[in-house]
């Protein structure tokens, strides 16, 4: 049946017709795909990208045995969840993003970057050496340690390699290279103070300013005689926690509960004792001993960070958690 | 109505599974909402990543269990002969099986990032969206739709006999297979990895899927209201053929930011506004066949399932979509909680309530029970219902201040800003969750022992006294005309709601950062449409449940022998 | 014919409708797919494709009605017979 009765309406033609055109839509289609991905377009290419000696080609493999979209969005595909990290790499940089990754459950402090500064790999990366600089290049950093570092994330430490976090950032500086012809759109709303006022009202704004500055001015002002009580805020200051439990639970690295004069097996095979001497070792370059089962490479060497007392009060502090 | 051949009956098996696996999504979704709700809920046990793999992989699984099953079903019908190979439908059933066991199985990899990498290709799982399966279940779901276009294709009659719903469902089966092969290869580049994914979500949901949705649905109405066999055709090919003028290139509108050219802007934009047309077509097409006649409806679960896909269809996919396919809209919704709003009212209402609509219609003429009790069904019905639409509703709403805070304020989350605002929608989510998975339990309930239980001697509503004045009111005919002005009341809360997207490229949202225009837009369109949706279908339900107590003059004289 | 010009006519004010929403109002034709020529020949053919379809919907929806027409009038005599068969 076509149409009415008694009138000849060319069904079998107009179908014929419609299939014709639906042919010239499927040319039209892959004459346009082939636009897409022709070479004269200049894609950014994931080969040719890399994060000191981490290919993002290996990235994008990391990036999917995680499933890292089931939570996040990539390009705006993904979960809804998390954040977008298109543009991660742009916002952030290297040197947050390697500070992060191991123990995505803390938020990096300034003390965390900085570390990560002093890895050439991470400063050539950068492009620059020292947080101010730092900062001024990659301001997304500078607001999330004032906002939230040394605070807990929604985030689950997963259990990275240290290749593996060179390569998920490698992966993240390819995404931030794509062209995503103007998504997600440019902020124009101001500064991020307006931008939370607008948001919250001008009273959270305030809060949020007040409790940034609050255990900086702490921090910078007073500092304990005792070593232990020293200890904990260095603890604190360079987010150490982020990495090693309070209790001898492992996380990144082994838990410091009952650590202090505990038998430590190493990699090698051997057995020491975790004396002043070994942690101090273990603080300030962690690759010489490498306790069993942990890879090497993921702590960073705090050699030129703290100062040698420093040092003694973080141990001091470690020696003061008993085992639970 | 009862079964004429015998191989139809291998479609319960796989209703059953349907049933099952529906079970166990909506148990992740509800998961889901409850980490959305609290992040930290399990963290470290199992994490949201994987409970969201699980649920979407769950969700396609029994949705294609479903399609399996009415493909089954009426497969036979359409070929007037047995199905060819049956024992190929027994393997391609444990294969399913097996399949699906070991790709919940394989998920839960993603935590300790085992995705099983050999030969370059992931094959224990993805991490991609929707295609999450490695590549070992991958090839067995190969070979599975391999043997369902088979079968299907063996017991179809010569191609010279074949009309519309034999070409619709034919080309559906084979092109389901056709299309799945385009997630079967790893891609090193962001853009062509998703160009290819968009190949296998897109035009399995809007080039596939739409067909033998369509074709379905023709074949339902055939069989639940005895419509001319050559008029369905007619609405068969060109319902189709629309879907493919529109969808083809409508399948660019997922290429705006991923890293292709801003051409397909335009083009995404154009044509996947025409997508909604074949859906009203579709609507029409159901509407007038089922008030052809003025028959009471026998089964009428079925067909309250089967309405309901063709609503959400117009409202999920239609409307929704609509909404957010423009660039212009799209550069502000991508990427929020405006998108699983569209996500899941689309894909639960289209294909899901399809399959259970084919299920009701089916299992209890396989179990000789045409008498079977109808009210639990109907209170399913209106449970899954209004749950799915109160899920969107909360999308929709957080996804509306989410825009605001994440793309307008470029607030990231990490400043712990955006949770905080949306905190009454992702606690919304759970409420009509719950209402949902309700209704889950009383359908799962209901279908497995439609037929088995004893039956209350208050029958199911045909003992019911006669009462033989006409229906008014609410309950009296619809009439096209009205039917209509619902339809356009649909879509004039869509235009507020695109309105609402579209105000925030506006100056004053833009820079000056006044969310107002665009929360009241939403305010008023989202509730609006939803609401509207659901006095529409109670309406048309209504009018046709008044048949029973109608005077049937016409129908009877319709249905005498010529 | 009247039919066709009102039916014609409907197809462009949409397509002109969703025209506008598409226009990519940031396009900035940095590679040569995208140049000014191409993007004038996109516009075209693109009008031209929509306008086809949506004359297509129209057409195809009236004739749905009109094969409802057809159903109900094909009843309705059947009714009719029946009634003065079935009389006594």
């Amino acid at each position: 049946m076509s149409c009415a009765d008694g009138k000849n309406c060319n069904e079998a033609k107009k179908r014929r017709r419609g299939i014709i055109v639906l042919g010239l839509m499927i040319m039209i289609f892959i004459i346009l795909s082939g636009f897409s991905f022709l070479g004269s377009r200049g894609r950014a290419n994931p080969d040719a990208i890399s994060f000191g000696a981490h290919q993002a080609a290996d990235g994008k493999r990391v990036f999917q045995a995680y499933n890292c979209m089931g939570c996040h969005t990539m390009v705006g595909n993904g979960a809804y969840l998390a954040p977008d990290l298109t543009k991660e790499y742009t916002t952030a940089g290297p040197a947050w993003l390697a500070a992060f990754l191991p123990s995505a459950a803390g938020w990096p402090t300034e003390a965390a970057v900085r570390t990560q500064l002093t890895n050439s790999d991470v400063a050539a990366d950068a492009g620059v050496d020292n947080i101010e600089d730092y900062y001024k290049k990659f301001p997304g950093a500078r607001e999330r340690v004032e906002r939230r570092g040394g605070g807990t994330t929604l985030m689950p430490n997963l259990a990275f390699s240290s290749d593996e976090v060179g390569q998920l950032i490698a992966f993240m500086k390819y995404s931030a290279a794509m062209n995503t012809e103007g998504w997600p759109p440019e902020v124009k709303t101001g500064s991020l103070e307006r931008r939370l006022a607008l948001l919250n009202g001008g009273s959270h704004m305030l809060a949020t300013a007040t409790a940034a500055s609050a255990p900086v001015a702490e921090g910078a002002s007073a500092t304990p005689a005792d070593p232990v009580a020293r200890g904990e805020e260095l603890t604190k200051e360079y987010a150490c926690t982020a990495c090693h439990a309070l209790d001898d639970k492992r996380m990144v690295g082994p838990g410091w509960g009952g650590l202090y004069g505990s038998r430590v097996k190493l990699a090698d095979g051997s057995t020491v004792t975790a004396d002043d001497t070994y942690l101090i070792d273990a603080v300030i370059a962690p690759d010489k001993q490498i306790v069993e089962g942990f890879p090497p490479g993921v702590m960073p060497k705090y050699d030129t960070l703290l100062k040698d007392d420093d040092v003694k009060a973080i141990v001091a502090y470690i020696k003061s958690l008993e085992k639970p | 109505m009862q079964i004429q051949y015998n191989t139809q009956r291998l479609s319960m098996r796989f209703f059953m599974l349907m049933l099952v696996l529906f079970v166990f999504q909506a148990g992740f979704g509800l998961l889901l909402a409850a980490q959305q709700a609290d992040p930290m809920l399990l963290a470290g046990i199992i994490n949201f990543n994987v409970v969201r793999a699980e649920h979407l992989n769950l969700g396609l699984l029994w949705i294609l269990a479903g399609f399996i099953g009415a493909i089954l079903f009426v497969g036979p019908l359409l070929s007037k002969r047995e199905l060819a190979s049956p024992w190929l439908i027994k393997f391609l059933f444990y294969a399913l099986v097996v399949t699906i066991v070991w790709n919940v199985g394989t998920q839960y990899l993603a935590m300790e990032g085992t995705a099983g990498w050999w030969a370059g290709q992931p094959w224990l799982q993805e991490g991609l969206e929707y295609i999450e399966a490695g590549r070992a279940a991958d090839l067995v779901i190969l070979i599975g739709f391999s043997i369902l276009a088979y079968v299907v294709l063996r017991t179809f009659p010569p191609v010279s006999e074949w009309n519309e719903i034999h070409w619709g469902l034919g080309i559906g089966v084979v092109a389901l297979t056709v299309v799945w092969v385009f997630g079967l290869f790893y891609i090193p580049t962001i853009d062509m990895q998703e160009y290819f994914r968009w190949f296998v979500v897109h035009y399995w949901v809007e080039g596939v899927w739409e067909v033998i949705h369509i074709s379905l649905v023709g074949m339902l109405l055939v069989l639940l209201f005895k419509v001319d066999v050559k008029s369905v055709g007619f609405a068969v090919f060109w319902g189709v053929l629309l879907v493919w003028l529109s969808g083809l290139i409508g399948n660019a509108h997922h290429y705006f930011w991923i890293g292709t050219p801003e051409f397909w802007q335009f083009w995404g934009s154009l044509f996947s506004a025409l997508e909604p047309l074949p859906l009203i077509f579709c609507f029409w097409h159901v509407y007038l066949d089922a008030h052809q006649n003025r028959k009471p409806i026998e089964n009428a679960p079925a067909f309250y399932f089967i309405l309901g896909s063709v609503v959400l269809e117009q409202v999920g996919a239609g409307i929704l979509g609509f909404t957010m396919t423009f660039a212009l809209t799209n550069v502000w919704s991508h990427g929020t909680w405006i998108t699983p709003a569209h996500g899941h009212l689309a894909l639960f209402g289209t294909f899901g309530m399809l399959g259970i609509g084919a299920a009701y219609y089916a299992v209890p003429v396989m179990r000789k029970a045409l008498d079977f009790d109808q009210r639990l069904g109907k209170l399913a019905f209106w449970l899954l219902f209004t749950g799915m639409l109160g899920i969107a509703l909360a999308f929709a709403l957080g996804g509306t201040v989410q825009i605001y805070a994440y793309r307008t304020l470029g607030l990231e989350w990490f400043g712990g800003d955006v949770f905080p605002i949306m905190g009454i929608y992702k606690m919304l989510v759970p409420v009509a969750g719950l209402l949902f998975t309700l209704g889950v339990g009383i359908l799962v309930f209901d279908l497995v022992t439609l037929g088995k239980r004893v039956r209350s001697l208050a029958g199911a509503g045909e003992t019911e006294p006669l009462v033989s004045h006409s229906p008014h009111g609410w309950a009296k005919p619809l009439t096209g005309y009205e039917a209509s002005m619902w339809l356009t009341g649909m879509w004039l809360f869509g235009a507020i709601i695109t309105l609402g997207l579209l105000s925030f490229n506006l100056h004053m949202v833009r820079v000056e950062g006044n969310p107002i225009l665009p929360y009241v837009l939403a305010g008023i369109g989202y509730p609006g449409l939803l609401l509207i949706t659901v006095l529409f279908v109670w309406r048309f339900l209504a009018s046709l449940e008044a048949r029973a107590s109608a005077p049937m003059r016409l129908g009877e004289a319709a249905l005498a022998p010529a | 014919m009247t039919q066709r010009i009102i039916d014609g006519t409907l197809s462009v004010l949409a397509s002109i409708v969703g025209f506008a929403l598409s226009w990519p109002f940031w396009r900035d034709f940095e590679y040569w797919p995208e140049s000014r020529e191409m993007w004038w020949l996109y516009f075209v053919v693109g009008f031209v494709l929509a306008v086809y379809v949506f004359y297509v919907f129209i057409r195809v929806t009236r004739t749905l009605f009109e094969h409802d027409a057809i159903g109900k009038a094909a009843a309705r005599a059947d009714a009719a017979a029946n009634d003065k068969a079935g009389a006594p």
